[in-house]
């Protein structure tokens, strides 16, 4: 008969300091949230790329209970949109999810129902969403439409989306036939866009509106108003309105680059994506010199710059050129290298 | 056969975002933490590492068949971007350190002892490298479940659903790659190390 052997200490503190010695050596430091979603966007569009270029594997045949759970599944969406009411667009497509960060976007649908929505879905009329983190819709007339994490937005018409709470940025650049007459409603009032950059928060109470470029027309109980680009609007639900100067760049707006669409630089001119980056940062470029400007308009540029925000792809891409930049009072000075 | 691993590829492939969300999540930070225990690289190029790794892999699905983790797979792409990072960084002339703010930023940290003793911060990175040296002395799969458990902190049914056996035979794997690095590790310490100077 055998009986219980008493642990062997040794044995086991050789185990433990084995133990602690891997956990103290084999620690690394966390990484930081911002670089993780930096290299996720970069990867996340490698992804998309490699989906386009390859043929897509044949579907796994489901099984036979799932495929009938399926086949109910959609009849049921399908009853439940019919009794819903009806209006000339609903369903017609206001744009796609172009990407999300942490958490992405849900679509609400009959009361609780709701599901995620990821990049490459569309954007519906009469879709009701909300952001679990920022997110970027790009709109099928051109521009885009930028949710920060917490908003929730419908999408009324096609030419409409109605912001019930957070905050949105609407870009829609100036080319004549960008987004439109696209404009946010809120419980106050509305935003017609006229070509142009605006941020919007709406509570219950008040409304934001900020205009980086161009105009909006905001309509409430007491009239149409006019509102220029540097301008900040508040308006009250008792009908009181303020409006203040604001900066068109820096930090204010840093959210709003966080969820630039990419610009496929490949061919392009430089001066287009000097362009592109003016926008997106809300600075002004001016070339310090005329052999700048020309290199700019001669420069054509190659690679790709996807997955990084403008500010870093401005640096990258000035530093395969002549030329050199400094951001000083509101503008981008470009500078051709001595 | 990793069937679980081959499934997330072959959703992956099929274009499935929930797919390519939990590839991400599973194996990003883990890689992170793999290219950074094998060098002394700093944060902004082991995120190249990790982008490029992770970009070479996606690139390369097709290739997956399963016959090896996931994982594995990834860390032996992840191995040959370090080993091209260092063929690079050696082919460069010596940069100062006017030129390399993280570096001088840290010497300056040093010499401040504003974050850390020296020469507790020298031993300590003198002791990982130590450790990262016994471990790849090892054989590759006791390596890697040792980093998994202490380094990643997985759990021993993770462990177990990453290298497609029972909980029961990782927890045993474990117990040997203790054993070996144990007897790997009296070895290293029996040499004399930059960490402990010979007398």
């Amino acid at each position: 008969m055998t009986g219980l052997r008493p642990p062997d200490d040794a044995a086991s503190r050789s185990e433990a300091a084995t133990e602690r010695l891997l956990d103290s050596a084999l620690a690394t430091p966390r990484w930081n949230e911002l670089d993780r979603a930096r290299v996720r966007r970069a990867v996340e569009m490698e992804w998309r790329t490699a989906l386009a270029a390859a043929p897509r594997p044949a579907a796994i045949r489901p099984r036979w209970h799932a495929a009938a759970a399926s086949a109910a599944a959609l009849l049921l969406i399908i009853g439940l949109a019919v009794s819903e009411h009806s209006s000339n667009h609903r369903g017609a497509v206001l744009g796609q999810v172009a990407r999300t960060l942490d958490g992405g976007m849900s679509l609400h649908a009959w009361g609780h129902w709701s599901r995620t929505l990821y990049a490459g879905e569309p954007i519906r009329v009469a879709d009701r969403l909300s952001a679990n983190g920022p997110a970027l819709i790009t709109l099928a007339a051109g521009g885009t439409l930028r949710v920060a994490s917490g908003a929730t937005i419908k999408i009324s018409a096609l030419s409409q989306v109605t912001l019930e709470q957070g905050l949105i940025y609407v870009d829609c650049p100036p080319e004549p036939t960008s987004c439109g007459a696209l404009s946010v409603a809120t419980r106050i009032g509305v935003v017609e866009h006229l070509g142009t950059q605006f941020e919007i928060m709406s509570d219950d109470q008040w409304v934001r509106v900020r205009v980086r470029e161009g105009r909006v027309r905001w309509t409430a109980h007491s009239g149409p108003l006019l509102v220029g680009a540097g301008t900040e609007l508040l308006a009250t639900s008792g009908g009181r309105i303020a409006q203040q100067p604001v900066p068109t760049y820096g930090r204010l707006w840093l959210w709003t680059a966080a969820l630039a669409p990419d610009y496929p630089i490949e061919g392009r001119r430089l001066t287009d994506f000097l362009n592109w980056i003016s926008r997106e940062l809300g600075r002004p470029i001016e070339f310090a010199d005329n052999r700048a400007r020309q290199s700019a308009g001669q420069t054509i540029l190659h690679g790709s710059i996807q997955g990084e925000d403008p500010l870093d792809a401005l640096a990258h891409v000035l530093a395969t050129t002549s030329l050199r930049y400094e951001l000083a009072d509101g503008i981008i000075r470009v500078h051709s290298n001595p | 056969m990793h069937a679980a691993d081959l499934k997330l590829v072959q959703g992956m492939r099929a274009g499935q975002q929930r797919a390519f969300d939990e590839f991400y999540r599973t194996y990003a930070d883990r890689l992170a933490a793999f290219a950074a225990r094998r060098s002394s690289l700093d944060a902004a190029n082991l995120q190249d590492i990790v982008q490029n790794t992770l970009i070479k892999a996606i690139r390369n699905l097709h290739g997956f068949r399963g016959e090896a983790a996931l994982f594995t797979w990834l860390a032996h792409i992840c191995s040959n971007e370090l080993a091209d990072a260092r063929r690079l960084a050696a082919r460069r002339p010596a940069q100062s350190l006017d030129g390399n703010p993280g570096l001088l930023h840290e010497v300056e940290q040093l010499q401040s002892g504003s974050n850390q003793e020296p020469f507790a911060a020298l031993a300590a990175r003198g002791q990982q490298q130590a450790v990262m040296k016994a471990l790849q002395a090892l054989p590759s799969h006791y390596a890697l479940a040792l980093e998994a458990k202490y380094g990643d902190g997985l759990s021993v049914e993770d462990i177990a659903t990453t290298l497609g056996i029972t909980p029961i035979a990782a927890q045993s794997l474990l117990a040997r790659a203790r054993e070996a690095f144990r007897a790997q590790w009296g070895d290293a310490m029996s040499a004399p190390t930059l960490a402990e100077p010979a007398s």
